[in-house]
């Protein structure tokens, strides 16, 4: 039996196991320790988790009366395997308030606690690794409002990953305006969490009137939205979207590209990135079809090809709302979420065959949001997640 | 015992070479399957004639690094691989060879002593052979995925260097990681022992530092039968030895037996 495996052949065999069997092994040496730790170590382990999805968690945000309360994970191996649903307790958690998801970027959740009164923003924002349960709240960051303008709001938050600096970044834009009158003057700012610190951006939030349609993802290190110019108001001319917003995390500065496809901002669409492509969905009112759209060559306006149509009559239940999760290895399938009031279901919908497969999994809140994740050791170094119910289990023991 | 390699295809090139083990063992192999394995195709490459027919049969490729056991393994998994000379193949035949190769890759786990792991991915190294390389330790990383800390230190031969209550400070912050996990007992250590050990004779060491101690409970010196000799005529370690034993019983029967 070999004692000694050189360092390059255990670094090996120990980027290919899964998250929590590393946390276990930081005990079996100080070496060990040093190794998992290391950063370049922490890097091809998350690498190595993006190109083989090991540890792939769905993260949902149950939703109750609207609001969203408390997070659960899913953990699914493989396609047909999920896992029971756990309770997460995700970092922001304090009775009575109310936090939600702003998006998910390869093993890291931004999370953002808001308060419903639009003039007063104290918001909270953090960066949470939900499979480690670590995580790191962003510093306060105040705003400047500029003179003569009275009211403030956020325009819009969002979290990627900067390919080129390797950094994970939260882009917030406030818009500022007096009661009654379109959005004046924006504000962006930047917090790189490498450096954990905000920075103003002197580009501006694009000057034309425009009006986000969608969520925001996170691709090939830039941010994207879905936006509708906004045209004169004029009630038989729906305002349709025509552009994608795009927001590079690494030159800092906006650039709208054109997509081929025009649809009515009033229907939900829904961007995701599915296989490395940005994908959108458009889900129009019942009794219509549901298109996917994939842009099959990044920024070439032309190469969106429509992938699926969903008949809502292959769908046995009704529903407003359809976001795309992923492909299936073959990519004959793919999983969708499909929520209405009250309801959300995870479904499998096979695109040639225009057929549905719901997917069972126990232990799943009634009405939730979906985010997909991979698993790393990311925010190691980060402060720990505390279960209030078990904290105060403890309390009372002592 | 010399393993010939069939020939399946006998029109493709039949270009073989002969390796040896450390164990003088001679292993004809086909060429394309030789090649897989890195540190033979470099050899190759560093002579000047690359004439591999006239060459291949009549060379032998020493590997005094690889036993005879391991090297059977690996050639038989080259063998499974996608051959980089052969005829491209449709769709449904290339998915035929990837499910018969899952099916052999799983029949080979289940075989395989998890020490035996170990010599597979350290020959596999030498030789270069980047596909076994890759197998092995994925295969390695799943065999220790849940396995606890006790068992993953005993298997690569670290020695915990923690004091007591450092580790017991982490495992208690992370707690919920350690839920779980198999607990290493006697029989696994048992089980993934090989079945056979060979002594080999080193010879007289010189300049090994630091020296070798000898246990405070072991026996140093003046011979019985002639006190002239003050030193012990043989000495071996004495802690952490792998006896053999018959059966799963040590020969007291008690579960301290070492």
């Amino acid at each position: 039996m070999m004692s000694h495996l050189l360092v390059e052949i255990i670094t090996e065999i120990l980027s290919q196991l899964p998250v929590k069997s590393l946390l276990c092994f930081f005990c079996v040496s100080k070496s060990w320790y040093a190794l998992i730790k290391h950063l370049d170590f922490i890097k091809l382990h998350l690498h190595r988790s993006i190109e083989t999805n090991r540890d792939r968690t769905l993260i949902l945000e149950k939703v109750t009366d609207g609001l969203p309360h408390y997070c659960y994970s899913v953990h699914f191996p493989t396609e047909n395997h999920f896992d029971k649903a756990f309770k997460l307790y995700q970092p922001l958690y304090r009775r009575g308030k109310l936090v939600s998801i702003l998006d998910c970027c390869h093993s890291l959740v931004c999370i953002h606690h808001f308060t419903l009164e639009i003039h007063h923003c104290t918001d909270e924002i953090a960066i949470w690794n939900p499979l480690i349960q670590k995580y790191r709240i962003l510093p306060p960051e105040p705003m400047s409002k500029p003179s003569g303008l009275n009211f403030s709001k956020y325009n819009e938050i969002a979290f990627g990953y900067d390919l080129c600096n390797d950094d994970y970044k939260v882009l917030r834009v406030i818009a500022f305006y007096n009661r009654g009158q379109p959005l004046k003057e924006f504000e962006v700012k930047v917090y790189s969490l490498r450096w954990h610190s905000w920075r103003k951006i002197e580009e501006q939030w694009p000057k034309k009137e425009c009006t986000v349609s969608s969520n925001s993802v996170s691709l090939n290190g830039a941010l994207h939205w879905s936006i509708a110019e906004d045209t004169p108001y004029d009630m038989d001319i729906p305002l349709r979207a025509e552009c994608l917003l795009a927001f590079d995390l690494a030159t800092e500065k906006f650039l709208v590209f054109k997509t081929s496809v025009q649809r009515e901002v009033e229907l939900g669409t829904c961007l995701e990135v599915l296989k490395g492509q940005l994908c959108f969905i458009v889900t129009p009112d019942l009794g219509a079809e549901i298109d996917v759209w994939l842009m099959k060559e990044y920024g070439e306006a032309s190469s969106w090809t429509q992938i699926c149509k969903i008949e809502r009559g292959s769908v046995p239940w009704t529903f407003k709302y359809c976001k795309p999760l992923m492909f299936s290895k073959n990519e004959k399938k793919i999983l969708l979420e499909m929520r209405r009031h009250n309801l959300t279901k995870l479904v499998w919908y096979e695109i040639e065959k225009n057929r549905c497969e719901g997917v069972e999994i126990q232990n799943l809140p009634h009405w939730f949001r979906t985010a997909t994740c991979v698993g790393s050791l990311l925010l190691l170094d980060g402060d720990n997640v505390i279960d209030p119910d078990k904290a105060e289990e403890q309390e009372e023991e002592e | 015992m010399s393993n010939t390699s069939e020939n399946p295809n006998p029109s493709s090139s039949s270009a073989k070479m002969t390796l040896k083990t450390s164990d003088n063992e001679l292993f004809e192999v086909e060429e394309a399957v030789a090649m897989k394995f890195c540190t033979v195709k470099q050899y190759f490459e560093d002579e000047k004639d690359s004439d591999v027919a006239a060459r291949g049969s009549t060379t032998v490729i020493p590997l005094p690094n690889v036993h005879s056991a391991v090297l059977t393994m690996l050639i038989s998994y080259g063998k499974k691989l996608p051959q980089s000379n052969a005829v491209a193949d449709n769709h449904e035949e290339e998915e035929t060879k990837k499910k018969e190769r899952k099916k052999y890759e799983q029949g080979l786990l289940k075989n395989l002593m998890p020490g035996e792991l170990l010599d597979l991915i350290s020959a596999a190294n030498y030789l270069d052979f980047k596909e076994g390389l890759e197998f092995f330790n994925q295969a390695l990383a799943d065999h220790i995925q849940n396995k606890s800390v006790e068992y993953v230190r005993k298997f690569f031969g670290i020695k915990n260097d923690y004091e007591p209550h450092e580790e017991e400070k982490y495992r208690e912050e992370y707690a919920w990681a350690f839920e779980g996990i198999e607990c290493w007992l006697i029989g696994e250590l048992k089980q993934f022992m090989a079945k056979t050990k060979t002594l080999d004779i080193a010879g007289t060491l010189l300049g090994i530092k630091p020296a070798l101690i000898v246990a405070s409970f072991s026996v140093r010196g003046l011979n019985s039968l002639d006190s002239n000799i003050l030193k012990p005529e043989m000495i071996a370690p004495g802690e952490n030895i792998l006896a053999a034993w018959i059966n799963a019983i040590g020969p007291t029967g008690l579960d301290s037996n070492t």
